[in-house]
């Protein structure tokens, strides 16, 4: 695959040493420029990416996912990036996938790419099912409050050219975000396009990930968000 | 006078204090609690007025307006606070971002 040169891929993370290095191996072999940000680890994650050729920045205190990542693309548009790639620590996005994740931001036809779980009847088995329905609602939450009608909700597994990069500015600093970005996509008028991924749900990803309780507290940050 | 009115009052002059410095720099703010300062003393000094007042706009005793007030207080305080909460958060937020930027190292120590 040949994929021009500046292209990162923002790997936010907290707490995550235990996968961290794996996630990350992939994307070097892709030859991406990566940026680790740190959401203030207690597990000192460093120490397990230390000898590999990526950025490192740490936030002093723990901000949220949405804060790590509008921090990661701070900063490579300082590198001035052309398309940036979000990119989950916990290594349930697929790095294979990359190369068509930015297909339609490198022919010019969009200038932002959403991984969408429920394009191919494959990626949906691999969905537990308590997930599907809790997907399916937020998928008509993030629709109704957006006005961004999309097949899935969000898995976080995104890519974004230099114009959504200079658009797109997150103040959601916890997992609200995720719609936000949404939002501010259709703002900006930027145009969107979805393909097919596969997202793994290990045992470690299922614990490490959003709970339905969680899907509460998104609700009311976005509630605070819009009408407060 | 009574010595409630007396307590009352005094409380009400340490409070004006404590809100004084709150809204040192907003002047609406301000404005706001001198009408609720002096209202308050007046209504210390005579409390048939507040019944007056109540009764003029429908509620039955000058307590029980006094107490729906309160709660529209209660709540309009906890929104300010909560405003302005957000907003320390989200200079934190830049501060934060802006030194780890700053801070941002390549990493990759002696390997090959």
């Amino acid at each position: 695959m040949s994929i021009p040169s500046q292209i990162y891929v923002i790997v936010p993370c907290f707490n995550e040493k235990a996968v961290l290095r794996q996630t990350i191996l992939p994307l070097i072999d892709l030859q991406l420029k990566v940026i680790v940000v740190d959401d203030s680890s207690t597990d000192l994650p460093k120490e397990t990416i230390e000898d590999l050729p990526i950025f490192y920045l740490r936030h002093a205190i723990n901000l949220g996912q949405g804060a790590a990542l509008q921090t990661g693309m701070d900063f490579a548009k300082q590198q001035d990036a052309d398309i940036v790639i979000h990119f989950d620590s916990d290594g349930q996005h697929p790095a294979h996938q990359i190369s068509e994740l930015i297909q339609p931001i490198l022919d010019g036809k969009c200038d932002v790419v959403l991984g969408s779980r429920f394009l191919q009847k494959e990626s949906i088995q691999n969905i537990p099912f308590k997930k599907q329905i809790l997907l399916k609602l937020a998928r008509w939450v993030n629709g109704i409050i957006t006005g961004l009608w999309l097949s899935d909700a969000h898995n976080g597994f995104r890519a974004l050219n230099k114009e959504a990069l200079g658009k797109i500015r997150l103040t959601e600093n916890r997992m609200a975000h995720a719609t936000e970005i949404l939002s501010l996509i259709k703002k900006a008028n930027l145009r969107v396009k979805e393909i097919p991924v596969t997202i793994s749900y290990t045992e470690y990803s299922m614990q490490k990930g959003q709970s339905i309780w969680n899907a509460v507290n998104i609700l009311f940050d976005l509630f605070k968000k819009r009408w407060l | 006078m009574t010595l409630i009115q007396l307590l009352l009052i005094v409380g009400i002059i340490l409070l004006w204090r404590l809100y004084a410095k709150v809204f040192k720099n907003q002047f609406l703010g301000k404005i706001v609690f001198v009408l609720l300062f002096l209202s308050g003393i007046v209504g210390v000094i005579f409390p048939d007025l507040s019944t007056t007042i109540a009764n003029f706009l429908g509620v039955g005793r000058g307590t029980d307006l006094f107490t729906y007030l309160m709660a529209l207080i209660f709540y309009a305080s906890f929104y300010f606070l909560y405003a302005k909460i957000e907003q320390v958060e989200s200079y934190q937020t830049e501060i934060i971002r802006k030194l780890a930027i700053r801070d941002a190292e390549f990493l990759q120590k002696e390997q090959k």
